[in-house]
């Protein structure tokens, strides 16, 4: 039951009217629409969610008593436990035979047995950052279970993100009862899930063609080719897990919730770090809050920050999958943003800096720096690290007439194209908003029209998934 | 938002709720509702007595003039309402649509066969959302199917969706027919396909073929029901019933008793109880006559040679 499945529609439809008549039950409703949802997809373990969220506010609620802060560790190593005995035991057993050709007797079984439950990593994030908050005072325990539960279980950010945390979302749970949903409040929903609706049916559903064709290819890829299906997965990805995060706010929005926004136009960063304040925000300020600031971040020196970095983008990388290309992909963003802060030291000079404050310079650094996220995601996508080495050594090869005057160089430019225009009509949403209004009625239905048809074009049935359902 | 729903609701009405959208692809699972509608508009319905209920396998054998000739009969007394790819849900519902008008109706050939009561993924099927309220839509409702059966209530546009697609894609291929349902319908019904399916008499089809019909089978829910329905209905109305199962090639009937004898014998089963509840009369034609060159166009579909002659075997048998 994904977003954009007509069996979704019809859930949240259902759901959507005694949600709004009935305020105080809301918190009620939505939590059985949260378990219901869950369980219908073949991979939603209910049980196993419901046991980690009960034990994890059960231990939450000891460790604030006098002499049971401990428990707090139990409750990471739990959730931790948890998460890679489903995520990476194949990936252990696959290794530990690989290097030393120990092969536990188990580990046919094991593979033929393990599934991957739907959202584990999210709910696993959620669940220790809510712990560590609470340890930290960041964050006020909830005395109410459902509250908690409704916390980590709300659809529409369950199995993909954002990955919320319990000061942003609780107290607004906490006043859900009279929050009051207006139309407005129905139409900006229902315009960010046709935005999110039209990136994931109309450009990402139409490149996964054009992606899985590319890289079928393997080692007869030509250099060439190979930035194509760099460029093509650049945004097929982008479209589909954006258009997941859009559609999940306005749904939020539908029902009186705030989640945090998860991408802001990531192509058009000029740097590493930027890129990662545009690109999956809520898992880069979990990684950044949890891991790289709990190592210490930036207070114990320069030599220490870069292994801060390094460690946690190649966290970053393995909580993608247990594959040894997301180790390596999180790897080379780890160098990527070691190598952007030894740069910044060069700003002492001060035409250096003078420079890169430059419009020029900024969009060079964009082009550029979109050429390398997108080199990065030759490691995330193909099918071994050989692979990625090989499509690597192939671009480094491939001669720019090529690559511009490829049949599909047009549809990246038209992809890079509907960026922009994305970042900019999210930038002046209002501005655009009060020209919008001003349009006559019968044009803007004329508009909606078209854009009703022509998604109910592109939703020809069949599979309704996203990619990052499989994180 | 109001203009957006107002101007939806007219779409609906007037474009996606309309046969002659579909009109444009006849030779589509709905589009030949248009060409089926065009030859009955020109018919004498008056003078139809003899109607022939059944799938492509009864539109290519069975046709009207043939019959009507062998049983020296006038042409415009038979009317075949087969439909390709039919099923007894869209064979009753077809029926049901010209059922008013067919008062001087004596006789009902009712062509079944295995794939025709299968009621397996009976909601994908386009000819199914075609015809289909809320009533049946509720009937073959499942936790897969409930988004698509409802939203397709709701708008055509949704339901249909993959049979409009698919003709926006031709019209740019431009392969679209090139003639007009006005200009292409011939008395009787729809017109039989003539030519030989490449490959179709190979064992690889029929099998192919078999696997198709037989896929999940399941002989109880509207499909049976349908049948049923339909046989319930021309009881009531006096109307003399035949059911028949047409010939088909070697070649397909042992692919069938291969892979499938305990369904075939559960349809057998099935249609002889139903035809002994409402009084009709069953057979299963051999096909001694028919050689598989020279009288099929694949596996279970005759050619016009084929035609003639289960043509004159049924008219000499039944409509005489």
């Amino acid at each position: 039951m994904f977003f954009y499945s007509p069996n979704f529609i019809v859930f949240f439809l259902i759901l959507l009217v005694p949600y709004l008549l009935l305020k105080k039950q809301r918190l009620w409703l939505l939590a059985a629409a949260n378990a219901l949802f869950y369980a219908a997809h073949p991979e939603g373990y209910l049980v196993l969610f419901g046991v980690m969220a009960a034990v994890t506010f059960g231990l939450v609620h000891l460790m604030t008593l006098p002499r049971w802060r401990w428990v707090f560790w139990i409750g990471i190593v739990l959730n931790v436990l948890n998460l890679a005995f489903f995520k990476y035991t194949l990936f252990l057993l696959d290794n530990l035979k690989l290097w030393t050709g120990f092969q536990l007797a188990a580990a046919s079984s094991l593979a033929e047995s393990i599934v991957l439950p739907l959202g584990i990593s999210f709910y696993t994030f959620e669940f220790i950052s809510y712990l560590i908050d609470v340890r930290r005072g960041d964050s006020k325990p909830t005395r109410s279970f459902v509250k908690f539960w409704v916390f980590v279980s709300m659809f529409p950010h369950l199995i993909a993100g954002p990955i919320m945390r319990g000061e942003e979302l609780i107290p607004q749970l906490d006043k859900l009862a009279d929050k009051r949903i207006t139309w407005n409040d129905i139409r900006y929903g229902v315009y960010l899930f046709a935005i999110g609706m039209i990136k994931k049916v109309i450009i990402a559903d139409q490149l996964s063609p054009i992606v899985k064709e590319l890289f079928d290819k393997g080692s007869a890829l030509t250099g060439t080719e190979s930035w194509m299906a760099a460029y093509t997965f650049s945004f097929y990805i982008y479209n589909d897990f954006s258009a997941y995060t859009d559609m999940a706010i306005g749904l939020g929005i539908m029902m009186g919730v705030r989640f945090a926004d998860n991408f802001k136009s990531p192509y058009l960063s000029g740097s590493p770090t930027e890129f990662w304040r545009r690109w999956h925000i809520t898992l880069s300020r979990w990684i950044r809050d949890y891991i790289y600031i709990g190592l210490g971040g930036n207070r114990k020196g320069t030599l220490r920050l870069y292994f801060n970095l390094m460690i946690a983008m190649l966290i970053s990388g393995l909580w993608h999958g247990a594959m040894w290309t997301f180790v390596v992909w999180g790897g080379v963003h780890g160098l990527l943003q070691v190598i952007h802060r030894l740069s910044l030291s060069l700003n002492r000079w001060r035409w250096i800096a003078a420079i890169r404050e430059h419009g020029i310079y900024r969009l060079i650094a964009i082009i550029v720096f979109f050429h390398i996220v997108t080199w990065t995601w030759v490691f995330f996508h193909a099918s071994s690290i050989d692979m990625a080495l090989d499509m690597t050594w192939k671009m480094v090869h491939a001669h720019p007439d090529n690559i511009v005057s490829h049949p599909l160089f047009p549809l990246v430019a038209s992809l890079f194209a509907i960026h922009v225009i994305e970042f900019l009509l999210r930038k002046y949403e209002e501005q655009i908003g009060r020209v919008w209004r001003h349009v006559p009625f019968p044009l803007r239905s004329a508009v909606y029209l078209i854009v009703t048809l022509s998604l109910i074009y592109y939703l020809q049935g069949g599979k309704y998934e996203f990619i990052y359902f499989q994180f | 938002m109001i203009g957006f729903f107002v101007l939806f609701a007219a779409l609906e009405i007037a474009v996606f709720r309309n046969p002659d959208l579909y009109a444009i692809e006849y030779r589509s699972a709905v589009g030949q509702f248009a060409e089926l509608d065009q030859s009955f508009r020109h018919a004498d319905a008056s003078r139809i007595t003899t109607i022939i209920l059944g799938d492509s396998q009864s539109k290519d054998a069975l046709r009207p003039n043939l019959l009507a000739e062998a049983a020296g009969r006038d042409a415009d007394s038979i009317f075949n309402f087969s439909i390709s790819g039919g099923k007894a849900y869209d064979i009753y519902q077809t029926y049901l649509k010209y059922a008013d008008r067919l008062h001087a109706v004596r006789e009902a050939i009712i062509v079944v066969n295995e794939h025709q009561i299968n009621t397996y993924n009976i909601a994908n099927d386009m000819k199914f959302r075609y015809y289909a309220g809320l009533r049946d839509r509720l009937r073959v409702l499942d936790t897969e199917n409930y988004g698509e059966l409802a939203l397709g209530w709701l708008s055509k546009a949704f339901d249909l969706r993959s049979v409009w697609s698919k003709m926006i894609q031709s019209h740019f291929k431009n392969t679209l027919p090139k003639r007009p349902v006005t200009e292409v319908w011939q008395p009787g019904g729809l017109r039989a396909e003539t030519q030989n399916e490449p490959d179709g008499l190979t064992v690889a089809y029929a099998e192919a073929r078999a696997d198709g019909w037989f896929a999940q089978y399941n002989l109880t829910g509207l499909q049976v029901e349908s049948l049923e329905a339909l046989l319930d209905d021309l009881h009531d109305r006096g109307v003399r019933i035949v059911i028949l199962q047409i010939p088909r090639s070697d070649l397909f009937e042992e692919a069938v008793i291969r892979k499938y004898p305990a369904e075939q014998q559960a349809y057998l089963d099935k249609i002889r109880s139903l035809a002994q509840q409402y009084g009709a009369e069953f057979a299963v034609m051999p096909n001694d006559s028919l050689s598989l060159k020279e009288h099929f166009r694949d596996a279970n579909h005759v050619n016009p040679a084929g035609a003639a002659i289960v043509s004159r075997e049924v008219a000499r048998q039944w409509l005489s």
